[in-house]
């Protein structure tokens, strides 16, 4: 394979795109895209933080991104924390993009 | 300089895909919308005041790219309709959007169900203020299966696994059942065996069990359409497979479904509706009713189904008909050879379900007078 392929099963490719321009990769996005990924992150660490109020409105990167945070209690805490898309530091953003990796949940 | 040409070149395809005269009018549409991304992609590659994110761009024209080919299969003339009517049926319950469904056409035993990505959707809405309203959604099976339905049977089964994709009901069910405290499943380490793994090998256990709980779910959904056509059809297309990374065993996999045909208590079935129920989905259950066919494809004739639910259950009994004449033929199927009673079960098949289409494009065009 000449390069590494989009896992087209994964609904997080956006979010990931999303997240690398806090690591400052290229022209930012819409505030619109900015606000989902932080309504993203909160439905994701509400899910870690009671998995019983999943439902049927929860958007299901919501849900793929709980399991993959879920075993990083440090991480989910810390993005429970954020508030808004400027409030993401690179570092936290390296953690998360870190953890997104592993596809195993 | 490879991304704009990329998004020309695949411009140029979509007209070209456009002047087909099989697609319909919602293809066509579609094709337009499609299109419009494209031209409004390019538009922002070039601007100077409003430019757009290089990689979100490329991973835009990925997902186009990925969602032509969807369409460039459907131009054959190869289509087996009566099949792709039976999904189209069974999908509705699963999903508000209106999904276009398109078919390849493969040169080996393989069958997919594949979508276009929702973030894919979301994107083009914010970025590029284009909103497409209909899902895109392509079925892929092997060619000389293609006016077999019975042997179609897996397309089932892979829809299970496009409806969990779409609604994560297996990432549900291991947020509220994790792999080290839910059921434990056949032929893997028990869920108190998993939790007392060190990290890695923790992490490679679960893994199985996520591949084991997709195919399960799979399984599970498909018989809630075809009965037990489909682990017919497994028993003679992979028989006694063991258990491997990715799928359980055959054995396995039979008990799941003999659990779920019998109605017996099974708390990996139990926690498939947990987490169906908490997604606010439909639950699993039998859709099909049992159809008898000996008046019909007893005497070489087509049967019509009246229902849905008829022509979900058309499959198990056909499956069921085609095993008994195989073994035993009785009444004309006796001058029948082996090889032919396979060929014509599967065209009666093929003629009940379009029996269903006409009776029902019939009733519709008299209810709009």
């Amino acid at each position: 394979m000449l390069a590494a392929a989009t896992n087209r099963s994964s609904s997080l490719g956006l979010l990931q795109v999303v997240l690398r321009t806090v690591e400052g990769h290229g022209t930012q996005v819409s505030d619109q895209l900015r606000s989902h990924t932080i309504e993203l992150l909160q439905q994701a660490t509400s899910v870690v933080a009671n998995p019983r109020a999943i439902n049927a409105g929860t958007p299901k990167e919501a849900i793929e991104l709980a399991l993959h945070i879920r075993d990083v209690p440090a991480l989910s805490t810390k993005l429970a924390a954020v508030k808004a898309f400027d409030a993401l530091s690179p570092e936290l953003v390296r953690d998360l993009l870190e953890t997104l990796q592993p596809s195993a949940a | 300089m490879l991304l704009r040409s990329n998004l020309r070149l695949l411009l140029a395809q979509l007209e070209q895909l456009a002047e087909t005269p099989y697609f319909s009018t919602r293809f066509e549409a579609y094709i337009s919308e499609l299109s419009d991304v494209i031209v409004r992609l390019l538009e922002r590659l070039q601007s100077v005041d409003n430019p757009i994110n290089l990689e979100l761009a490329a991973t835009l024209a990925d997902h186009i790219w990925f969602l032509t080919r969807f369409l460039t299969g459907s131009t054959t003339k190869q289509i087996p309709y009566e099949v792709t009517f039976a999904i189209e049926r069974a999908v509705k319950e699963w999903t508000d959007r209106e999904l276009l469904i398109t078919t390849a056409i493969l040169q080996e035993s393989n069958f997919y169900f594949m979508g276009g990505s929702e973030a894919f959707f979301a994107a083009v809405e914010s970025e590029l203020q284009i909103v497409i309203a209909s899902r895109p959604v392509q079925i892929a099976l092997p060619y000389i299966y293609r006016h077999k339905p019975l042997f179609c049977v897996p397309l089932f089964h892979e829809l299970g696994h496009f409806v969990d994709n779409d609604n994560k009901i297996v990432d549900t069910s291991l947020l509220l059942s994790p792999a080290t405290s839910g059921p434990d499943l056949p032929d893997l380490p028990t869920s108190a065996e998993i939790a007392a793994l060190p990290d890695l090998e923790r992490s490679l256990a679960t893994a199985e069990v996520v591949s084991h709980r997709q195919e399960y779910f799979a399984d599970l959904f498909s018989a809630s359409y075809v009965g037990n056509a489909l682990s017919g059809f497994l028993q003679e297309f992979c028989p006694d497979q063991p258990k491997s990374d990715s799928h359980p065993s055959s054995v396995s996999r039979d008990k799941l479904l003999a659990d779920f045909s019998s109605g017996t208590p099974n708390p990996v079935i139990e926690m498939f509706q947990e987490a169906l129920k908490a997604r606010g989905l439909p639950e699993l259950r039998a859709r099909a009713t049992s159809i008898a066919l000996e008046a019909s494809f007893g005497n070489v004739r087509p049967f019509t189904p009246a229902s849905d639910e008829e022509l979900f259950g058309l499959f198990e009994s056909a499956w069921n008909f085609l095993q008994t004449q195989w073994a035993a033929p009785t009444g004309p199927w006796v001058h029948f050879p082996e090889d032919d009673r396979v060929r014509l079960v599967n065209d009666l098949t093929e003629k009940s379900i379009r029996n269903h289409m006409l009776v029902e494009g019939w009733n519709a065009s008299i209810d709009q007078q």
